[in-house]
């Protein structure tokens, strides 16, 4: 089977039984199900570790989550999901995606206001009465997955590994 | 997300499966507000069904905690396994409710 026109274009190796290593739609709620199964049909295909395969689903979910509230305060625009490897001739066990969106620019590994990041962490030790209800998200994403960050142009350009 | 709830002595037992997502959390806070409303304050949320959870979900379960609490009760869990337990571990969850490893136990407190 030729590989897609897209493979090409991007030098990403198709996988073997997915013919899809790349998917870009509307950033809204609407767009989480069929992002999350390409994602979970990638990570099973990489054959990451029963225990890592949820983390892939949960990282994602924060991820497009924020995306869908906060990329596009005016005008919706799009994610995109791509799958970096496994490739041919990787190693199994390990998963690298990225998920870019056109947006406002947004770092979510490097908050700009350091008392932020403070509060965050004071905030897990926080008992029920004071505890506040945001940030979980991102500290989830620190915690669960290797993930760098970088602007390109004017893209937002997420990149997470899962596995060994 | 599916719950199933049940009296069981002081306590009103839910059982929660399937999954807590950005896009079903919120009937978890709803059913615990009904059991508030019902005057059922002392929750216990069974989670052994439960596949998945998300910072949507744990929002969720904050909010009602704090609102059980509130109206005098609390709002205990047990039956955490897999991405379930790992994410209670790591947000600081399973040290500020209080979480049992079985039912039991979490029926057996005063």
């Amino acid at each position: 089977m030729p590989p897609a026109q897209d493979n090409k274009a991007t030098g990403t190796p198709a996988t073997a039984s997915s013919g899809q290593n790349r998917l870009r739609l509307p950033a809204h709620q609407e767009s989480l199900p069929r992002l999350r199964e390409l994602a979970l049909a990638w990570a099973h295909q990489a054959g990451l570790p029963n225990d890592v395969e949820p983390r892939v689903d949960l990282v994602l979910e924060e991820m497009l989550m924020n995306i869908f509230h906060y990329a596009y305060p005016s005008e919706l625009g799009d994610v995109e999901l791509a799958l970096l490897s496994p490739g041919q001739g990787d190693s199994p066990g390990r998963l690298s995606l990225t998920l870019t969106d056109w947006g406002v620019p947004f770092d979510p590994l490097a908050p700009e206001d350091p008392g932020l990041e403070a509060g965050l962490e004071a905030n897990l030790d926080a008992d029920l009465d004071d505890r506040a209800l945001g940030g979980m998200g991102l500290f989830l994403l620190r915690t669960l997955a290797k993930a760098s960050y970088a602007r390109l142009g004017d893209a937002n350009v997420l990149t997470l590994a899962f596995g060994a | 997300m599916e719950c199933k709830g049940s009296k069981q002595g002081a306590f009103f037992v839910l059982e929660v499966s399937g999954r807590m997502d950005a896009l079903t959390s919120q009937g978890f806070e709803t059913e615990c507000m009904n059991c508030l409303e019902a005057g059922d304050t002392r929750v216990v949320a069974d989670l052994g069904g439960l596949e998945y959870i998300s910072s949507a979900g744990l929002r969720s379960i904050l909010s009602a905690a704090k609102k059980l609490k509130a109206g005098g009760g609390d709002l205990a869990f047990c039956g955490l396994s897999g991405i379930v337990a790992e994410v209670f571990t790591v947000s600081g969850f399973a040290k500020l409710l209080p979480v049992y490893a079985t039912r039991e136990e979490a029926l057996a407190r005063s």
